[in-house]
């Protein structure tokens, strides 16, 4: 990265803004703060900023409001801040537009992994060849290989591991996996995935019961990690 | 007098006025007084007043019909008087019971307990009818508290029982009497009276309806009380929930901003005082975390979130989750492809494993290995986590699950950790228990309800 990048923190508790002033590294990050919604939106366009880290418990409207009202006009990528047990707000942020997310507390290195990546898919072209530790997904050539060797997937379950290959190193709902694979009519069949990620991780990972790329989001979705 | 008046009165006239004696004798005394009364009158009249004067004979017959006429409205009057005088006295009685189970009332609705009122009862059968009143209060049938006054007297009888079967009033000799207090919702007791004086019809019905009266009492007491309760975890319930979002939310915001603040001076290597910042932040917010876990499986009515699961996964996110704290002990799971999907409540499942895990974790050396294999079998589903640890203290395999149960040297945790295993397998109609290996090591066993059926699979 040439430049810092610059990042908008909705978030109205004052600990919490403090810390990670302090934790920005000077050079990677310039942070910009709002400590409300409303205001929050506003500095966003004003600022157009690289990155927003949005607390879900806002004191006037909530987060996943904010998170509607920008995604109307920004494709800004957003990482929310949530407590644990506010799983639903989390589900409902992320499907509608948030990127990924952290549970409170968290640590300044989770905070970095997923800020990475979040800019890392804003930065970059669509994604075409994803290489994970593990195996390696060609999204063009529709190919999977592991250890040099092609490794054969159902239809289904290519589609499966495409849509978290896409979207590399963030998390990926429940409902628009299963809305990319089977269509929006099976949001709810969330036994689909239950079978098909042991499916894909039986394949393609060296120990299927824990597995090192394809991770379990519980609650949440799954997330296809890239740098482990 | 009449013969003051006899130079100046008629004769007819004379006989009124001994009529109006007569009414007077009978309005005041009794029948028979009354009868000698006119029969006396109309003697008098006769001898002091009829011609020839001084003499039973009449010169006239006519006064014959007068004398019968007197006669008959004589016995008429003292016949009606009396008559009156005891519908009087039966009025008055009945004013002195309604008086009487009024004041019973009143007595009662002050009383709060059973055993109250049920002394106040007994305290006023017993001065209402000069005698010792024992109460017996049943419960479900059975005797609950007995009641009595002063010196008290048996109340373990025959005849006890016997009201109690029938429901009515017995009587066990003209003086003892056992009264049913029965009320709306079935027999609440028994009501035993032993008087001085006889015992009238009466006095039974008035017994009858103090009995009732005591019935009533008593179960307006137990509504109120069942109330009284209802209202009480009503509160404690709101309460609850209070503290526990309160927890959630308040308690962690600024635990967020320690631990945040102690990781980035950590990455910025300030040294040792900056990691135990950071270790004691997140060992207190794994303590509040336990907290908040046990206080919500406690509450009552708890719903679990079910969903088709895959044992194997929810594992896998334990071991993740608990990675760090394992450090270099080694974990092996043995997942076979028979094994269906489970309907469980994810999150619950994925925390007691997590517990599950850290427990390990805190009792064994580094490097132990862990093992864990699921099985399915045709009724359930079992899940066997073990370590090649040092085992559990043999004698304490059931007291480990225990809650605050912490072996000596545990500070990390609040010992809540096991009890909350327990409580999740319970709500999921499964078990799980401890035992040591014969290989050595502990073993935890979990048994899972096996699903009758299992989802639709997609189809390709």
């Amino acid at each position: 990265m040439s430049s810092a990048a610059r990042v908008l923190l909705i978030e109205d508790d004052y600990g919490i803004r403090q810390f990670l002033r302090a934790a920005m590294e000077p050079g990677q990050y310039q942070l910009l703060e709002a400590v409300d919604g409303l205001s929050g939106i506003r500095r966003c366009s004003e600022t157009r900023p690289d990155l927003v880290l949005l607390d879900l418990g806002l004191p006037d409207i909530d987060g996943v409001e904010v998170t509607r009202r920008l995604r109307e006009w920004c494709d800004t990528p957003i990482v929310v801040l949530s407590a644990r047990g506010q799983e639903r707000d989390k589900i409902v942020a992320l499907d509608a537009g948030a990127d990924d997310y952290l549970t409170k507390p968290f640590s300044v290195g989770e905070l970095f992994a997923r800020m990475r990546v979040a800019l890392r898919h804003r930065r970059r072209d669509p994604v075409v060849v994803v290489t994970t530790p593990d195996f390696t997904v060609d999204l063009d050539a529709r190919t999977v290989s592991r250890r040099g060797e092609p490794v054969h997937l159902t239809p289904n379950e290519y589609k499966l591991l495409a849509a978290l290959a896409r979207d590399a190193g963030r998390v990926v709902t429940q409902r628009q996996l299963l809305a990319e694979v089977w269509g929006e009519a099976y949001a709810q069949e969330t036994h689909y995935l239950r079978i098909y990620m042991g499916q894909l991780r039986h394949k393609l990972e060296d120990d299927p019961a824990q597995p090192r790329t394809l991770i379990t989001e519980p609650g949440v979705g799954y997330r296809l990690l890239v740098d482990n | 007098m009449c013969s003051l008046l006899q130079p100046y009165v008629e004769p007819t006239n004379l006989a009124m006025v001994f009529l109006l004696g007569v009414t007077l004798v009978a309005s005041r005394c009794g029948y028979v007084e009354a009868l000698l009364a006119s029969l006396f009158s109309i003697a008098i009249f006769d001898v002091a007043f009829v011609p020839p004067r001084w003499t039973l004979a009449v010169s006239d017959v006519q006064y014959l019909i007068t004398f019968g006429a007197m006669l008959a409205v004589a016995l008429l009057v003292v016949r009606l008087t009396s008559r009156l005088r005891e519908q009087a006295q039966v009025a008055d009685e009945r004013v002195r019971q309604t008086t009487m189970l009024y004041e019973l009332t009143r007595e009662l609705s002050r009383g709060r307990s059973k055993a109250e009122l049920a002394h106040a009862a007994a305290k006023f059968v017993a001065s209402a009818f000069d005698g010792e009143v024992a109460v017996m209060s049943i419960r479900n049938g059975t005797p609950e508290a007995i009641i009595s006054s002063p010196s008290g007297f048996e109340l373990k009888g025959d005849e006890t029982s016997e009201c109690l079967a029938r429901g009515e009033l017995i009587v066990a000799s003209d003086r003892n009497v056992f009264v049913p207090v029965q009320g709306a919702q079935g027999l609440l007791g028994v009501l035993a009276v032993a008087s001085r004086r006889e015992l009238a019809s009466s006095d039974r019905v008035l017994l009858e309806a103090s009995a009732s009266t005591l019935a009533s009492a008593l179960e307006r007491a137990q509504l109120s009380q069942e109330m009284q309760e209802t209202r009480v975890a009503a509160e404690s319930e709101r309460m609850r929930n209070a503290l526990l979002s309160s927890i959630s939310h308040d308690l962690r915001t600024p635990l967020t901003a320690i631990s945040g603040a102690a990781s980035a001076l950590v990455r910025q290597g300030a040294g040792e005082l900056a990691r135990t910042i950071y270790q004691e932040s997140l060992r207190l917010n794994h303590q509040i975390q336990e907290l908040l876990d046990m206080t919500r499986l406690r509450t009552e009515g708890i719903e679990l979130a079910l969903e088709w699961h895959s044992l194997e996964e929810v594992v896998g996110s334990a071991i993740s989750r608990t990675r760090e704290m394992l450090g270099n002990r080694h974990v092996a799971v043995n997942s076979p492809a028979d094994v269906p999907l489970m309907r469980l409540d994810g999150a619950l499942v994925e925390k007691l494993f997590v517990n599950l895990l850290e427990n390990i974790a805190v009792h064994t050396p580094d490097k132990t290995r862990i093992e864990i294999g699921i099985v399915a079998q045709s009724e359930v589903v079992r899940v066997i986590v073990s370590d090649s640890g040092p085992g559990i203290t043999p004698g304490q395999e059931e007291a480990i699950f225990e809650r605050f149960s912490r072996a000596g040297k545990e500070r990390q945790s609040l010992g809540l950790g096991l009890a909350i295993c327990r409580a999740i397998m319970k709500l999921h109609g499964g078990r799980i228990w401890a035992q040591n290996r014969q290989s050595g090591g502990a073993e935890f066993h979990l048994e899972f309800p096996r699903p009758e059926t299992q989802p639709e699979a997609p189809v390709e």
